[in-house]
């Protein structure tokens, strides 16, 4: 794959509004002494987080992450190779922070952080879903994730915050979810799911919001009330808590799985975030978290949100949050809901691994879980079930596209080369297969998908949510 | 010139064994503040320890990634570690066994290790996608290490050093009992090369191996899940 310079260099998200930013408290315009307190700031990440340290300094340049990015393949714009993304913020901090960068810039490759090399943060920073494919292939594994999250955070200190995650955040604080539904229309929302699910199966499955009382808090993502395919997963995880008889509930206050907070970079926020569902499940007495399909939602939920917020409320037999695929998987195993495969017979499927699932945790109990978890589940409720090529899966998958905070409209150009590895393979067992529908367990990708389906030639809707598929196939018990 | 090398070499060693030191200790000041492991990991400690030890024994990262940056990168490497050991015949009369052992493949290590490099240096300058991350001390770095291996090469096919002599030398900067060496202009400069290498190992990229072992996307076990 050859390089075309400058190829995205035109590609940049909005820039944040004053209010935006000082609804976060970040300031609000691009401050006087930006370059001092970027380097400044740029110091403090790297000397407080090892991660960042080996990604400054371990890097030789060996180049086996230079065709690895969805958006490098996608664009072959140079600075979306991840170590030239990394190179960005290597360069300043070798300027300003090592003796050879000091002295003998010319020698080492260290830079000054100008006006070109603010407009690359802020454009590449940006060209990151931080999905971490990259990472696998480095021989010393170095996150790019990590430079990216810790770039836009110095970004927005210095008044050049994002739009659309700025903006997400503040909705998640001020409506309790990314779209900002607000209680009434959720509960609207729901109501009109449960007469929709008993006209077409004949069983009162239930929506609950907001019960106080009930064992399981589900936090979803917002996507999920609001659009298709999204809401018909959320039909499938209400119809398999009924049928498994499990006391749950939706809240207004938590009525959002996803944490922009990770993809801004700022612990902080990824905080302020996570603190509404410990605020919601001791409001309402939860004893079990379950999260529902949304990518780095599961990533916080596993790996954070215990040491962000403290889950010491939690059920001594459910002590960590579960995902709703894991709680299904264990159900489906232990016999206590069955699935008819003749529901999806018409469907040819494929699953698409969402990164943070597939890179930054696990599910269930048995390592890779987080592989066969859903594959278990499809192949379970079923009839065809294809693989895609196995360069483009498991652990080594492809980026939807649109994740990291990226999902957003001025984007779109690089959202759709993003997604080209993705719809090569995808397009490969179309034609081989005749694959009628790719499955995804991320509201992201599942959005991002629906956005550019079109854009390759596919129908909008031929990517479903994991449990459409499992709650087509689910056998209900028709109620007394 | 012995004693020019003998500082040389004594100062060199120095600054390699406090940097590695320092370098080390300060890694392990800098704090993990998230768990961001790169799944599926190991569960256990001896899982992640096995990981990385696999990790720098074949490279395995790099065999997925990139087959000939992997032939060419293991390779030198491979040939970089017997060269050393070979090196170790000066330590001692008679030399030792893995020395000894090592010695009559000398020709083939050094061609090794020279080709290694030279793929390396060649995947730099052709590839422009790699080409594009390079800076100059990337380029130069590849130079030294051809350098000190070709003046090595001329040293060991002219048979111009008195091997008795250099292992009293050796010896001589371990005992502080400096011994008197012969004039030898390629001599001098491999030492001195390769003297200029050990003190950028630990303040340069060169230091990868161990910040791989640092690293917390690889060198934490995944929490435990039951």
């Amino acid at each position: 794959m050859k390089i075309k310079p400058d190829a995205t260099a035109h590609v940049q998200p909005h820039l944040a509004s004053a209010e935006q930013q000082a609804a976060l408290g970040f300031p609000t315009e691009l401050i006087p002494n930006w370059q001092e307190e970027a380097v400044r700031l740029l110091g403090e990440k790297v000397t407080e987080s090892r991660a960042l340290k080996v990604a400054m300094d371990a890097c030789m340049k060996c180049g086996a992450c230079t065709d690895k990015c969805h958006y490098f393949l996608g664009t072959q714009d140079p600075y979306n190779m991840p170590v030239a993304r990394q190179d960005l913020m290597r360069s300043v901090y070798r300027r300003h922070y090592t003796f050879s960068g000091k002295y003998l810039p010319w020698l080492v490759g260290a830079k000054d952080l100008d006006d070109a090399m603010l407009d690359r943060w802020y454009t590449y920073f940006h060209q990151c879903s931080q999905c971490r494919r990259c990472s696998v292939y480095c021989p010393v594994g170095i996150d790019t994730s990590e430079v990216s999250m810790a770039g836009r955070d110095i970004l927005a200190s210095i008044g050049m915050g994002q739009k659309y995650a700025n903006q997400v955040i503040g909705k998640v604080h001020t409506k309790g979810n990314n779209l900002g539904l607000p209680q009434p229309a959720l509960a609207d929302t729901l109501e009109g799911l449960e007469e929709d699910v008993l006209e077409d199966t004949g069983v009162p499955v239930r929506f609950p919001l907001d019960e106080v009382g009930a064992d399981v808090l589900l936090v979803t993502p917002s996507a999920d009330f609001f659009a298709e395919p999204h809401v018909d997963g959320l039909i499938g995880y209400a119809k398999v808590m009924h049928q498994a008889g499990i006391s749950w509930t939706l809240s207004s206050h938590a009525s959002e799985a996803a944490n922009f907070g990770l993809f801004v970079g700022s612990a902080q926020q990824t905080k302020n975030v996570a603190l509404r569902i410990r605020e919601a499940a001791l409001e309402l007495g939860v004893r079990r978290l379950v999260f529902g399909e949304c990518g780095h939602a599961w990533r916080v939920a596993q790996n954070h949100l215990s040491d962000l917020v403290g889950l010491e409320f939690l059920d001594a037999a459910y002590p960590r949050p579960q995902h709703i695929a894991e709680v299904t998987h264990e159900l489906w195993q232990t016999g206590v809901i069955t699935f008819d495969k003749s529901a999806n017979a018409s469907r040819v499927v494929t699953f698409h691994d969402s990164c943070n699932v597939a890179r930054a945790s696990k599910l269930g109990n048995t390592p890779g879980g987080q592989f066969t978890v859903p594959r278990d589940l499809l192949k379970a409720s079923c009839e065809h079930y294809v693989e895609m090529a196995k360069p483009t899966t498991h652990q080594s998958t492809f980026c939807c596209g649109g994740g990291g905070g990226l999902l957003t409209d001025e984007l779109m150009e690089l959202r759709i080369k993003g997604a080209s590895p993705r719809m090569n393979a995808l397009t490969q067992v179309i034609e081989s297969h005749q694959v009628t529908h790719m499955v995804a367990m991320c509201a992201i990708c599942k959005s991002q998908f629906s956005a550019v389906f079109p854009e390759y030639g596919l129908e909008f809707d031929s990517v479903l949510s994991l449990h459409q598929v499992v709650g087509d196939a689910l056998l209900m018990t028709p109620s007394a | 010139m012995s004693t020019l090398l003998a500082f040389a070499i004594s100062v060199s060693i120095a600054v390699l064994c406090l940097g590695t030191f320092y370098r080390l200790w300060r890694l392990t000041r800098s704090p993990i503040t998230r768990h961001i492991a790169i799944t599926p990991t190991p569960t256990t400690r001896f899982g992640i320890f096995i990981a990385l030890l696999i990790e720098t024994v074949v490279f395995r990262t790099l065999w997925r990634a990139s087959f000939w940056t992997w032939i060419f990168s293991w390779l030198f490497h491979l040939c970089l570690l017997l060269t050393i050991l070979i090196h170790a015949r000066f330590l001692s009369i008679p030399a030792p066994k893995i020395s000894a052992w090592l010695m009559p493949y000398t020709t083939f290590v050094s061609w090794g290790l020279v080709i290694g490099l030279l793929g390396l240096l060649a995947r730099r300058l052709l590839v422009d996608r790699v080409r594009f991350v390079s800076s100059p001390s990337d380029f130069l770095h590849l130079l030294l290490i051809l350098t000190i291996a070709g003046l090595g090469m001329m040293l060991s096919a002219s048979h111009s050093v008195n091997v008795y002599e250099m292992t009293l030398f050796v010896q001589g900067l371990f005992n502080g009992a400096w011994q008197p060496l012969a004039s030898n202009f390629v001599l001098l400069m491999h030492v001195l090369g390769a003297c200029v290498l050990l003190c950028l190992y630990p303040f340069s990229k060169l230091f990868h191996g161990p910040l791989m072992w640092f690293n917390p996307t690889r060198s934490r076990p995944e929490p435990p899940r039951s």
